[in-house]
């Protein structure tokens, strides 16, 4: 089962003069279990696709299927299945914390839960549950008020809004934007939790090559709302020249092992897609001991 | 959802309307409101009526939008042709129930139709060709001759300005706070009154707090870069008068006073 954006296009107001074609013919699936990145200029359309994937937008032409169920159908017996599949797609927004209203945080996870019609125990029982996922002290945070929390615990909530809800698929636009090194850390770990433990389905869009790089197991590249590549990152990255043609850079770690194969030391092509900082070093280690034994072994040679 | 609100009216283009002064067309429109409401020759309508025609096919503001503008008073522009219909003395035309038509109020609702659409079309005319900015620099100007007595020209000019700045804004953040409480179940758009008075809520309590935390930062900002009210401040783009606008003035005088003309000598009319 899996997301299907089969051959959408959207246009911003049409028929004005502010017009904005923001999608062209995307055609995309996305794998139930996958951990897909979308990355792109400013305004490339990443988050008008995204909207697309819990029918928040309906595109002009082409459809959505999410696990075979059209998001934007035209008979009243579809219209509940249609329902039901949008709500197993879980948004958080970019700056999500600015969707916080309620008095206390407990209220607030619960309210999207009150909209789908839980009973109180259930409540309380996914209040606990979010809230842990997220790291957030129930007994502690349960009767705050949002508003008095920092920008980054803020996000929490907003997250664990959503997560109460058990989407199966989980759509975050620029989760980490605006947040502390530790928070983004913080924040990507407990994604990465999520879709390691739970099994969700993860879309996120980021501006971060390098976690996009650590993380996704798909990256799709968009460039003025057409979708230019898409694939493993080992399969993407290095394809450099497309990636700046995006306005995008390859992720740093990646650029580093570059330079030092140029240098002479020789990396094979899938030490270059060492993905963490330990990993990279291995590799170099590995590189620069069969260079030292083969110049010894030359040495030998020549006596 | 929110998408199809056109910002502020303006529709950017480049024809004579777009380029004059704002100041000219403020001022003509002023003119030209005056005389629609003043003169009421059947010559002086015909004349208006061909102007205002003229300045909507010169303008190239797509012609179904200008009509459309007429829409929200759509209802009111009947009701006072019925009124007139059916209250004025003369020739019956025909009988409804105990109201009798009559043709002179025919004739009088239609013209009085009439002026209200042209007083419309025009007046819209004037915000699909300027920008709100130019609107606002415009009234400035006009305002400050009467900074003598006391008005804050400059003031009531800038929050203006600030207010339809964050007009777009601020729909756009609803579209967003609505999209992310949609999200999380929220329904908008069915049930009782009552239920959907209720979801308000979580869509304005973000966006008060949105709004307030904008301020606050412009204020700042505004702050941070010596902001001190209107006093010495300059403007980068000036408001000059082109060729164009003495042509417009000048077209203005002479369409004013042969209409007053026409008004003295045949007051009866001559068609
Ligand atoms: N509500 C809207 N009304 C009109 N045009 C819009 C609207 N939202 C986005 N657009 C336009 O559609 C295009 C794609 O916007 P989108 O928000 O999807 O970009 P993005 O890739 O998410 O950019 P960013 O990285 O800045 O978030 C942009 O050119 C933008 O100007
Ligand atoms: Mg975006």
């Amino acid at each position: 089962m899996a997301i299907e954006l089969q051959d959408i296009s959207y246009t911003y107001m049409p028929g004005t003069p502010y017009e904005r074609k923001a999608l062209k013919h995307v055609t995309l699936s996305i794998e139930e279990g996958g951990f897909v990145a979308i990355a792109g200029h400013t305004g490339s359309g990443k988050s008008t696709l995204l909207q697309h994937l819990n029918g928040l937008l309906t595109p002009t032409s082409g459809q959505v299927l999410v696990d075979g169920v059209n998001l934007s159908p035209k008979g009243k017996a579809e219209k509940a299945k249609a329902l039901a599949a949008r709500r197993s797609v879980g948004m958080v927004f970019q700056y999500a914390e600015h969707q916080l209203f309620e008095e206390t945080i407990f209220e607030d996870i619960a309210f999207g839960l009150r909209n789908f019609g839980c009973d109180e125990a259930e409540v309380d029982e996914r209040v606990r549950t979010s809230m842990a996922l997220v790291h957030l002290d129930f007994e502690t945070y349960r009767d705050r008020s949002p508003f008095q929390l920092s920008g980054g615990q803020m996000r929490r909530v907003a997250l664990a809004g959503v997560l109460a809800l058990q989407p199966k698929y989980l759509v975050l636009d620029e989760p980490t934007a605006g947040l502390d090194p530790k928070g983004r850390k913080d924040l990507l770990a407990t994604i990465g939790e999520l879709h390691r433990k739970e099994g969700t389905t993860i879309i996120f869009v980021s501006h971060n090559m390098d976690d996009i790089f650590q993380l996704a197991d798909t990256v799709v590249v968009m460039r003025q709302g057409e979708m230019l590549l898409s694939g493993s990152p080992a399969e993407v990255f290095p394809q450099t020249e497309t990636i700046a043609k995006a306005g995008l850079r390859p992720p740093q770690l990646m650029t580093l092992l570059t330079r030092i194969q140029e240098a002479g030391v020789p990396l094979t092509a899938d030490d270059l897609l060492s993905r963490t900082p330990e990993q990279a070093a291995r590799a170099i280690e590995r590189a620069l001991k069969s260079t030292q034994n083969q110049k010894g072994r030359r040495g030998n040679d020549a006596q | 959802m929110l998408n199809n609100i056109t910002i502020g009216q303006y529709f950017p283009g480049n024809s004579v309307l777009h380029r004059l002064d704002p100041r000219t067309k403020i001022a003509v429109l002023f003119f030209l409101i005056i005389a629609i409401f003043v003169f009421d020759q059947p010559v002086a309508y015909l004349v208006l009526t061909l102007l205002t025609f003229g300045c909507m096919v010169v303008s190239r503001v797509p012609m179904k939008t200008q009509i459309g503008s007429l829409k929200p008073l759509w209802w009111i522009i009947l009701f006072t042709f019925l009124i007139h219909l059916f209250s004025a003395d003369g020739r019956p035309l025909f009988h409804i129930w105990i109201l009798t038509a009559t043709w002179e109020g025919l004739v009088r609702g239609f013209f009085i139709c009439l002026r209200l659409a042209l007083l419309l079309l025009l007046s819209s005319l004037l915000t699909f060709t300027t920008s709100p900015l130019k609107l606002t620099d415009a009234l400035e100007a006009i305002l400050s001759s009467l900074k003598s007595i006391g008005v804050p020209a400059h003031e009531l000019a800038m929050m203006m300005t600030i207010a339809l700045r964050f007009v777009p804004t601020l729909i756009e953040e609803t579209d967003k706070i609505m999209k992310a409480q949609q999200s999380r179940g929220a329904d908008f758009l069915t049930g009782s009154i009552l239920h959907r008075l209720k979801n308000v809520v979580p869509i304005l309590v973000p966006l008060f707090i949105s709004a307030f935390r904008r301020a606050d930062e412009l204020a700042m900002a505004m702050e941070a870069r010596c902001y001190r009210g209107g006093i010495g401040r300059t403007q980068m783009k000036e408001l000059r008068f082109a060729p164009l606008d003495y042509v417009a003035w000048g077209a203005t005088a002479v369409l004013m006073v042969a209409l007053t003309a026409v008004a003295i000598l045949f007051p009866k009319g001559f068609l």
